[in-house]
């Protein structure tokens, strides 16, 4: 964010895993990879920690103690059941893997892999 | 993405046909799984890591990632099933992730060649976990459907050798 100020103006996109930190009345603050953005909108019904991805104008804030940016005017996305998604997908990685592991063995003779016979 | 367990369920309903090849089948699932494992966990772990990281999630950048996994293996005949289940079941995955819709950048499908995007835009990345129950029962009964079929013909195929 050292460049922040060449973005002055220029439509932004949140999308690396933004999570919503705190609601108030009429903006919100993500942060993602670390910053944090104040962005314009009402979320008041949004759980904090959820994901939500934005895209919208990006200003300078006045003090960068705050947030490290601006979005205004914004449109968000709030991507419920993201973590949901997130946790279920460990059931299938766990069950092909030990698929693998009993179709499959390690010949650390050769250094390879090859079916189970 | 969808969630791995509607790709899952989607995998084995297409791998129904590979039922009496049990290597091209497990590596044919795996494919469904594969575009996701090698991205997802590093980038929700680790943000800053994404643009570097979703280039694996485009066909030509997987399938170098499924030749090198390939590598690993040393009969030829092996190799090359296994890169055929491998990409058959990614390119499988991406055409699924395909379906959704996305609120910000979609898929850059033919990176590094160009940076279009396709979409079709049915429905949300997070709406798949909603229908999971049904995904799952449906994949259920198509598989279980297709293995009874599959176990009928073969007892009509005995019974015609013992007449």
């Amino acid at each position: 964010m050292s460049n922040a100020a060449s973005f002055e103006g220029q439509e932004i996109r949140i999308g690396d895993e933004p999570v919503l930190e705190s609601v108030e009345a009429d903006s919100f603050i993500v942060r993602s990879r670390g910053y944090r953005f104040r962005v314009a909108g009402n979320v008041s019904q949004t759980d904090v920690g959820r994901f939500i991805y934005v895209r919208g104008v990006f200003r300078l804030p006045e003090s960068r103690a705050a947030e490290d940016g601006l979005v205004d005017p914004a449109e968000h996305y709030v991507a419920r059941g993201r973590h949901a998604k997130i946790w279920l997908s460990v059931i299938p990685v766990v069950w092909v893997g030990v698929l693998l592991l009993r179709h499959f063995r390690i010949n650390t003779h050769q250094m390879s892999i090859e079916p189970r016979t | 993405m969808p969630d791995l367990v509607t790709h899952l369920a989607s995998g084995y309903v297409a791998a129904i046909p590979l039922r009496q090849q049990a290597t091209l089948r497990l590596t044919f699932l795996t494919g469904f799984l594969l575009p996701d494992l090698l991205t997802r966990p590093f980038y929700i772990i680790w943000p800053a890591t994404y643009d570097f990281i979703m280039p694996m999630h485009t066909p030509i950048a997987y399938a170098l990632v499924c030749w090198l996994i390939t590598q690993l293996f040393a009969d030829r005949n092996l190799r090359r099933t296994v890169m055929t289940g491998l990409f058959a079941g990614g390119l499988l995955h991406f055409a699924a992730d395909a379906l959704q819709r996305q609120f910000l950048t979609g898929y850059n499908w033919l990176f590094p060649i160009c940076r279009c995007e396709w979409r079709w835009g049915l429905f949300t990345p997070e709406e798949p976990v909603r229908w999971l129950p049904l995904t799952v029962v449906t994949a259920t009964l198509f598989v279980t459907i297709a293995r009874g079929r599959q176990s009928n013909s073969r007892l009509s195929k005995t019974d015609g050798v013992g007449n």
